[in-house]
């Protein structure tokens, strides 16, 4: 078939999740994309909604759609007059519109933090601080020999995480009767899509997985046999990978030190790595900027030097009301946090930059569009095996770009 | 079968799910992600304990509030538990209980279920009191 001379092939990398996938064809027809191809549903449903402008967020002031310029203008009297401002998310935006907003909350003498604190922040941490052993996703594949996916469902967060990196990756994979000599194993409180294509299920109850673990290393009553079942199945692989999700990262909270402890344990008889199922596509980019500029990865404040502290984490700083204006980066605390927490809210300023159109862009007093990473934005992010990714930009120039956006606000701030 | 009138105590577990999380991407907090993210998935013995059939509303009461859904059933969901895709209606039930420390936990979220008329918890009730303009 002829190709239309009118089309551009680009590879793109998506950030729709925390995969990254960097194999993804798009053709487009001047900057506006004709076909996506390799995506995932969700991947694609990301890429195609940057052209659907009811989706995309609008410049606005209190719900009035005004020149962007005049929202850039609003966020920063707001930022300006605030003595208690937060800056918070970073999650999904480049390590360049990071160290931007680590820059503009250390010019204003804010408190900045992101979704891992109430999330994977300790597990991230114990990766940065080296007490957690990673390796990159290319080195599970064809070499672990059990997977073990906890607390995550990968087809429904991240859909080619199984097809891309681990499972269905392995280069003797055969569809027509591959005999897998990986195990591929869940534990989880629930049957999840994943449990019915893994050989190997241990079921916890809901908010049980400390005492599943404390069985695991010894500490703690077996009562149903599953613990030593897993125990020895880790103990038959030769390189296993974790894959912890939110479900343990909640149910653990924020002491992994058991969770630590079992991986040392195991990694006494078979070679154990970490590779957490992080939702947001650049968690650990916003983690390591930090950690880079602050040694701390989230929940610090700049109001006198550097300091870290539970107190400035966002659910801390929202629950205290402590906050008197708030600037929300490429997140959704509105559709995320339980609405009991987002109450304490009413009354702070809230300006949100973000490319899409969300619960928090509909509350918020300031709404700044801004580009879509990876598409309308280059740069670059960190995916969660801790390899850097360059994002390409096809499509730049359609809408303005966070860092942009924040570099701006900086200059104008006093 | 009657449904009881103390209700059924329930744990609810929400999590993501692509369904729901692409019909928000695709057509934002519209209908479409109401009729995803308005759904709790119960074992075949609970929804038989509240008198209720596939597709019968249920109300959830929580530590900080109640919301109407629409209610299936799965054989594969464990007596106790409630399935919910992590929204707006899920985030509505969740007290301080859900914020352990610094930390949140929308995955263990204690509610009280009953049998249901109506409609759904409309998701603009959910962010009322919030909207701009």
């Amino acid at each position: 078939m002829e190709r239309d001379p009118e089309l551009s092939s680009q590879s793109l990398v998506c950030t729709g999740c925390g995969c990254l996938c960097d194999d993804i064809e798009a053709e487009f027809e001047g900057s506006c994309v004709v076909s996506i191809g390799n995506a995932c549903a969700k991947g694609a449903t990301y890429l195609r909604s940057a052209y659907d402008p009811g989706r995309r967020a609008r410049s606005l002031v209190r719900g009035r759609e005004v020149p962007i310029d005049e929202a850039v203008e609003e966020a920063t009297r707001l930022l300006s007059k605030a003595s208690r401002p937060v800056v918070f998310g970073l999650d999904d935006s480049t390590i360049e519109a990071q160290v931007a907003g680590i820059e503009l909350a250390r010019k204003l003498g804010a408190v900045i933090d992101d979704a891992s604190s109430f999330s994977f922040g300790s597990l991230i941490e114990g990766i940065v601080g080296g007490e957690l052993p990673t390796c990159p996703l290319a080195e599970v594949r064809d070499n672990a020999d059990l997977l073990v996916y906890w607390g995550s469902d990968p087809p429904h967060t991240h859909p080619r995480h199984i097809s891309k990196f681990t499972y269905y990756a392995y280069t003797d994979w055969d569809p027509a009767g591959w005999y897998p000599r990986v195990t591929l194993s869940c534990v989880d409180v629930r049957e999840t899509e994943l449990c019915s294509m893994a050989r190997k299920n241990f079921k916890v109850r809901p908010g049980s997985d400390r005492d599943f673990i404390r069985a695991v290393i010894g500490e703690a009553q077996d009562e149903t046999g599953q613990a030593a079942a897993f125990l020895e199945t880790v103990k038959q692989s030769k390189f296993c990978a974790l894959f912890p999700g939110a479900g343990l990262v909640c149910s653990l909270g924020d002491d992994l030190a058991c969770f630590k402890q079992m991986v040392h344990v195991l990694g006494q008889s078979t070679r154990v790595t970490v590779v957490p199922m992080i939702a947001e596509s650049n968690m650990l980019g916003f983690n390591r900027s930090l950690h880079e500029q602050c040694g701390h990865v989230n929940q610090v404040s700049f109001a006198s030097g550097v300091s870290r502290s539970t107190e400035y984490s966002f659910l801390a700083q929202v629950r205290n009301r402590t906050s008197d204006c708030v600037l929300v980066v490429g997140a959704d605390p509105f559709s995320a946090l339980p609405q009991s927490l987002l109450k304490n809210l009413q009354g702070t300023a809230v300006i949100c930059l973000d490319p899409f159109v969300t619960a928090t862009t509909m509350v918020a007093e300031v709404v700044i569009p801004t580009a879509v990473p990876g598409l309308e934005q280059g740069g670059s992010v960190m995916r969660v095996d801790g390899e850097r990714l360059a994002l390409a930009n096809p499509a730049e120039g359609r809408y303005p770009t966070d860092v942009t956006i924040l570099e701006r606000i900086t200059k104008r701030i006093a | 079968m009657s449904t009881s009138a103390e209700g059924l105590s329930l744990v609810i577990i929400a999590h993501e799910d692509i369904y729901t999380s692409i019909a928000r991407q695709r057509e934002g907090l519209g209908a479409a992600y109401q009729e995803r993210a308005a759904t709790v998935v119960l074992s075949p013995a609970a929804l038989g304990q509240l008198g209720l059939r596939d597709g019968d509303l249920i109300q959830l009461t929580g530590a900080a509030g109640t919301v109407v859904v629409k209610g299936t059933s799965d054989s594969a969901v464990e007596e106790g538990i409630g399935l919910m895709p992590i929204s707006p209606y899920s985030n509505f039930l969740a007290g301080d209980d859900a914020v352990q420390g610094r930390m949140l936990n929308l995955r263990h979220i204690r509610v009280t279920a009953r049998g249901a008329e109506g409609d759904v918890t409309p998701l603009s009730d959910l962010l009322v009191g919030w909207a701009h303009g």
